[in-house]
């Protein structure tokens, strides 16, 4: 359910999501698995976030344009060449953008399972893991007393 | 304001590592005590490891950085002068809820750094004094680990058998046996089999997103119900303003908002802080006074000054084979500490310890883990990540910093919390001698990567978000005019009130310092309730 974003602009950031991460074998691309909800419930939620992605979508319309076309129409180099250049001159859109695409991405089970990972969270399972072989401390302690007298 | 207490004998302020052993100590033996915290309980059945979302929860409520996490109960801290952050989590338990549970003592010669080293100050104790109440400490709060570590003197049963090494700590343990160092499973404040009424640890891995189980040792669920058993009182989300002093020149009470915001009074015979390294020192310089203009019981000046914490290294090895360093306990498989005592050969004074430590999930990966170097986007995101995940260890280079008058804390001019009290600023340089300890460090790890059978090894020469450790404000010794507070934790300049946390400390060692914080906040109760025999208290 769309809150923040238009359709014009979820057009728009889905492409750019799918550029920050792209599809690529068994992995898809951001904007294919439902990043844009999760950004644009978080951005609604937040005053200072919506006023910063709504200039930030529009540097990126605008940057677009200058190559002469909308941004999804742009090749592949081309969208990249305009995210770079965004990202260095709207820094801190560009570090949100790019922090939360990811926590979206990599916190979505479906994702999360094609890592290769159980898509629970730790508890209340927890984790198989190995003691280890101590023995080898015997190397450590024929060396003798490490510390310092005092 | 109201005044709705009768007076109390001993008020704790802060439920922290030192406040909730100070306070088990003294209701103990029979003591009355209220211990104000300006944060509240925590529920381990909410913390985000249960939660699906848990990763997120480390930037957000459970980000160790106050300011990044701004809970009403948070303070903002000033740290634009300083290269390291500071961090706390403010709660029953205090940082004991978000730490990783490395739980190391400082060694023999830490207390000794003047006499060995001719650099800082001894304490006014000693490794000897403290070994009963580290000893003490232990069985409170519950430690796995392996006695016999050739770094220490002889330590009593650890109270669980270690943490596991899996395969980040047997791959590391390879490469310190091939470069013949020392290394040894680590003591952690954490239980691998049951113990005192609470579950082992099921290796879920982030111990610093609060643990859910109660394997991990924080002192809501050790030290406090304990404490609370034994009549105790504790007030949360009480926040104290400042300390109250009488004619007589002795503290008489504080000034504390109480839940709702309202300025409160209690009076207290004898007042203890346990704020930590920055939050004493903030309280003690808020607390102004006709008698004492530049800050309470700071007639040496140093109340502020010297502080310390730990610089950290992150030397990151990336591997081939699989790993899986998100399974069990995050903090530290095992510890090196080939090069924690002085060597002048090396180019410089004192030493750094080795923490090897596990790796994270897929958000915290992607986001840089606490490395702080995200992987990048665009085309070669997946390979990039899929190298990353489950793929490296990282090496934390733990240093000793000296004391220096100019590290310090103060109080910004302008920056408060939600209470309108002004918050505290901080200001840092490294040294010389620390910026080449940590290189020697950086080498040294790089090297160990390289023998374990890294492929890549990835350097953070100085973690900003680090500030773990907070220690060294309110100098303690036995000269008044080069100290603020005594070996028992007594002020000098005002003989009921005590500071009982890390802010105490002479030196910082080189390892980290909540074991050590503990045995010292133990050992100060015993002097306190000997002295108020003694006096007829």
């Amino acid at each position: 359910m769309p809150r923040f974003l238009s359709q014009s602009q979820r057009t728009l950031i889905t492409a750019v999501l799918d550029c920050l991460i792209p599809p690529q074998g068994e992995m898809p691309g951001a904007g294919e698995v439902g990043t844009a909800d999760y950004l644009d419930g978080l951005v609604s939620d937040s005053a200072q976030l919506t006023r910063l992605f709504s200039d930030g979508l529009q540097d990126i319309d605008i940057a677009a344009s200058r190559l002469g076309a909308g941004f999804e129409e742009l090749s592949g180099d081309q969208q990249d060449e305009v995210l770079r250049g965004v990202e260095a001159d709207s820094p801190e859109f560009f570090d949100l953008l790019v922090r939360h695409t990811y926590n979206g991405y990599y916190s979505n089970p479906k994702v999360v399972e094609l890592l290769g990972l159980d898509p629970r969270p730790p508890q209340p399972r927890g984790n198989r893991v190995e003691r280890g072989d101590l023995s080898s401390l015997q190397l450590v302690v024929e060396r003798g007393q490490a510390y310092r007298d005092a | 304001m109201s005044k709705t207490d009768d007076t109390v004998d001993v008020l704790v302020i802060g439920a922290g590592a030192s406040g909730a052993a100070f306070t088990w100590s003294l209701v103990k033996d029979g003591f009355e005590v209220l211990c104000l915290e300006q944060g509240g309980w925590t529920d381990p059945s909410q913390y985000p490891p249960t939660q699906q979302d848990w990763e997120i929860h480390r930037q957000t409520d459970f980000n160790a950085n106050p300011n990044f996490r701004r809970l009403p109960e948070d303070y903002p801290v000033n740290d634009e002068d300083s290269p390291i952050a500071p961090l706390m989590y403010n709660a029953v338990g205090g940082s004991t809820i978000h730490w990783s549970a490395h739980f190391p003592r400082f060694h023999p010669s830490d207390f000794k750094t003047k006499t060995l080293d001719g650099v800082a100050d001894d304490w006014p104790m000693s490794y000897e004094e403290l070994e009963p109440y580290f000893d003490l400490n232990d069985r409170i709060m519950g430690v796995a680990g392996m006695t016999g570590d050739t770094a220490y003197p002889p330590k009593s049963e650890r109270q669980t058998p270690p943490i596991p090494l899996d395969a980040v700590g047997q791959t590391m343990a390879g490469g310190f046996d091939k470069l013949g160092w020392h290394w040894w499973p680590s003591d952690s404040a954490i239980l691998t089999a049951p113990y005192d009424g609470r579950a082992a640890c099921n290796n879920c891995g982030p111990c610093d997103i609060g643990c859910a189980r109660g394997a991990k040792s924080s002192t809501d669920i050790t030290y406090w119900p304990k404490a609370l058993a034994l009549g105790a009182q504790l007030k949360t989300y009480c926040r104290v303003r400042e300390i109250t002093v009488g004619k007589d020149g002795l503290a008489d009470g504080v000034l504390y908002y109480d839940a709702d915001g309202n300025l409160q009074e209690q009076k207290a015979r004898a007042i203890v802080l346990a704020c930590n390294g920055v939050g004493t020192a903030r309280l003690m310089l808020n607390s102004r006074s006709a008698t004492f203009p530049d800050g309470l019981a700071n007639s040496s000046g140093l109340v502020g000054k010297n502080l310390m914490f730990h610089p950290y290294s992150m030397v990151t090895g990336i591997f081939e084979e699989l790993l899986e360093g998100y399974k069990g306990p995050n903090g530290a498989a095992i510890v090196s500490q080939e090069f924690y005592e002085t060597d002048l050969s090396r180019g410089f004074v004192r030493g750094y310890a080795f923490q090897v430590a596990r790796s994270n999930g897929p958000v915290t990966t992607a986001q840089g883990g606490i490395m702080g170097s995200r992987i990048p986007w665009g085309s070669d995101h997946h390979e990039r990540f899929s190298k990353a995940l489950g793929h490296t260890i990282t090496i934390a280079v733990i240093g000793e910093d000296l004391p220096e008058l100019h590290n310090e804390v103060t109080l910004d001019p302008e920056l408060t919390d939600s209470d309108g009290i002004p918050a505290p600023k901080v200001s840092y340089t490294l040294s010389e001698n620390s910026r080449k300890m940590m290189n020697h460090g950086i080498a040294r790890a790089s090297e160990v990567m390289e023998a374990a059978g890294a492929y890549d090894v990835n350097v953070i020469p100085l973690l900003r978000a680090g500030g773990w450790h907070l220690m060294g404000t309110t100098k303690m010794g036995t000269d008044p005019g080069s100290s603020v507070v005594n070996r028992g934790g007594q002020a000098h300049d005002i003989k009921n009130l005590y500071v009982v946390d890390g802010s105490v400390f002479v030196t910082a060692g080189g390892v980290n310092p909540t074991s050590t914080i503990q045995a010292v906040a133990l050992h100060m109760a015993d002097e306190f309730k000997q002295n108020a025999r003694h006096m007829g208290g």
